[in-house]
């Protein structure tokens, strides 16, 4: 599956790097803040399979970035991973297929997107 | 025999409200003639013919004496008719005003005979006429004991002013009333002048059924400033259009309300500064736990696998990290009390040392990392105007080098010099790395994480914003640059500057 990871805290970003490649999965690209994203995303020849959001994002939050990103692909599926649970519904309503609240089980994650696959 | 003429003008007089009397000039006034409408006073005529009662009886013991003294005054003087007004007793002891009109009968030599004359009962205008006096006094009670200033207005001049109103504005009540309106415009802050000019406008076109309000700050007489509250109102003074306003001191009430309005504005910031630190704990320790969380999920995953070894030192590193970043959260959460006290007890500090000492105690920490720090100086007495958090300062700035740098060594410069700027002189200390540097968009974001209404969008550390909050109360500032121009990649160069201190450093406090 390839995925597309827009986080701004290195270190959570490196993490999942290394568990979504030990997984075999392939991440295409990194995003930092709000306005990158939406530039790695308009940039894409091949749209990623999965984006994984956070909300508390530098320049533009996850949602407005969330809304930018199905105006151009109304078929792109993002799942939001965001400490701030008061986001959830809006990000559900908004257009999410799935809101996981940090901290997670990867391995449940893993499991989830799976099920994501079958979408 | 009375001839008709005089019997119908009895007959006029009966049914009239005056009781004609002849009254003899001995003690007491023995009646020798008193007309039959004498018992509207509930008398007969022949209890007086008989002088079973004296007129002198009928007159109220409190004004008898000063009747009788009158009538003396009047007898022994060469006048003919006088008038006085006193009260009677009706024979069932009510109490009557009367105005009496009496000529006095002489004889030949000058010697008083009789009075004759006619009473008119008059209470009921006594009793208005009472009334009315006794409300004027009130008003004029009021007037003259309330807290309230008034001042009549009319034809451009002030031509009423009471106690309180010349307590309020300090100007003695004889100065007001020479004053025209111009004069006490200008007494009026120049703020308020055009709003009290314009209510004056209004007035001035009479309608009686329009009240106004002002509030606005005047100057006393002593160059104090106070607040008024005023109610204007159009009236007849004299038969003249006037504007009479009525004036409260609410210097007091203006003074609790700043006062209220800033405990609110405190009490406010004070709410959105509790779900401020509520948010960032919640947020940014479930990100370092959920770090953690996946860090010791790859241990599980590649337990087993290739390279173990190798792998678990990187994940205890990693771990390390999180761990580190969990407690600068809690030391700056803990620290933004202390930062909100900042800037109250400043005292002269010697920059220098203080920068010596900080990197000897990091040097003494860090001990994962090689790190080489340099101090350049122009000058090794250099003094600014801090307090202990300066401590927190650099060793916020250059933990922050030393953490966010991949480097095998990592290297600091700190290079301390002086500059002029508008004939003032500062201290310029750079603190130049080569770690892996701040991108744009984040160089204008590092310094600004503050609490809001609005949920904090930007997830990074909270400490360069308290760094720059503590210096605010310093006067200082901070900003960074990327130490080779365009590349952030090659590390960062943060700058602060500090306003010079002389030796009497006093000064820099009065200017504050």
């Amino acid at each position: 599956m390839r995925i597309f990871i827009v986080e701004d805290d290195n270190i959570i970003r490196k993490i999942y790097c290394e568990l979504f490649a030990f997984m075999g999965h392939e991440v295409m690209e990194c995003a930092s803040n709000g306005e990158e994203a939406i530039t790695i995303f308009n940039n894409f020849s091949i749209k990623p399979d999965l984006i994984i959001m956070d909300y508390r994002l530098p320049l533009k939050n996850g949602l407005d970035v969330m809304k930018e990103i199905l105006q151009q692909d109304k078929e792109s599926k993002i799942v939001f991973a965001s400490a701030d649970n008061s986001i959830r519904e809006e990000s559900l309503k908004s257009g999410a297929i799935s809101f996981i609240e940090k901290p997670f089980n990867f391995t449940k994650f893993q499991e989830e997107i799976k099920k994501l696959s079958e979408y | 025999m009375l001839s008709d003429f005089n019997k119908e003008l009895i007959q006029i007089i009966n049914k009239s409200p005056v009781v004609v009397f002849l009254w003899k000039n001995s003690k007491g006034w023995p009646v020798e003639f008193v007309s039959e409408n004498i018992k509207v006073y509930g008398y007969e005529p022949n209890e007086f013919l008989s002088r079973k009662i004296l007129y002198a009886d009928l007159i109220h013991p409190d004004d008898r004496t000063r009747i009788e003294n009158e009538v003396e005054t009047y007898a022994d003087s060469d006048i003919s008719e006088f008038t006085q007004e006193y009260r009677i007793l009706t024979k069932n002891k009510k109490i009557c005003w009367v105005d009496d009109r009496t000529f006095i009968r002489r004889d030949e030599k000058g010697r008083v005979t009789h009075y004759q004359g006619i009473i008119l009962d008059i209470t009921k205008r006594k009793e208005l006429e009472q009334r009315i006096s006794e409300s004027e006094y009130l008003f004029r009670k009021i007037l003259e004991n309330t807290f309230i200033g008034f001042a009549i207005h009319q034809e451009n001049s002030i031509v009423y002013v009471n106690k309180a109103l010349s307590m309020i504005v300090g100007y003695p009540p004889e100065e007001l009333l020479r004053w025209d309106y111009s004069e006490f415009i200008e007494k009026v802050h120049p703020d308020y002048r055009e709003t009290v000019i314009n209510r004056l406008q209004i007035h001035l076109k009479g309608d009686e059924n329009v009240y106004t309000f002002t509030e606005f700050p005047i100057y006393t007489k002593t160059g104090e400033l106070k607040w008024v509250y005023t109610n204007e109102k159009s009236i007849r003074y004299h038969d003249k259009p006037a504007i009479i306003t009525a004036l409260v001191d609410i210097t007091e009430m203006k003074r609790i309300e700043k006062k209220f309005f800033e405990s609110q504005q405190n009490y406010r910031k004070a709410y959105e500064r509790e779900n401020f630190y509520k948010d960032l704990f919640t947020h940014d320790m479930r990100n370092i736990l959920h770090g953690i969380l996946n860090i010791l999920e790859i241990y599980h995953l590649k337990e087993g696998t290739k390279g173990e070894n190798e792998s678990l030192k990187d994940i205890v590193n990693k771990m390390k990290i999180q761990i580190s970043r969990g407690t600068t959260l809690i030391k700056n959460v803990r620290k933004i009390s202390e930062v909100e006290g900042a800037g109250k007890n400043l005292t002269r500090i010697n920059l220098f040392c203080k920068i010596k000492d900080v990197c000897r105690d990091i040097k003494g920490i860090i001990n994962n990392k090689d790190v080489d720090i340099s101090l350049n100086s122009f000058n090794e007495e250099i003094y600014i105007l801090a307090d202990d958090l300066i401590d927190f300062i650099i060793n916020n700035i250059l933990m922050n080098s030393i953490i966010h740098n991949h480097n095998t060594l990592v290297e600091i410069n700190i290079q301390i010099s002086q500059y002029q700027d508008n004939s003032k002189d500062y201290i310029k200390i750079e603190f130049i790395d080569n770690g892996e540097g701040i991108p744009d968009y984040k160089k204008k974001l590092i310094f600004n994480r503050e609490f809001s209404k609005e949920k904090s969008t930007i997830g990074m550390g909270l400490g360069l914003s308290l760094v720059k909050k503590v210096l605010e109360s310093y006067k200082a500032e901070i900003a960074v640059e990327d130490k080779i121009p365009s590349d952030y990649s090659q590390g960062s160069k943060f700058i602060i500057t500090f306003p010079q201190v002389d030796l009497n450093y006093e000064n820099f406090y009065s200017g504050r």
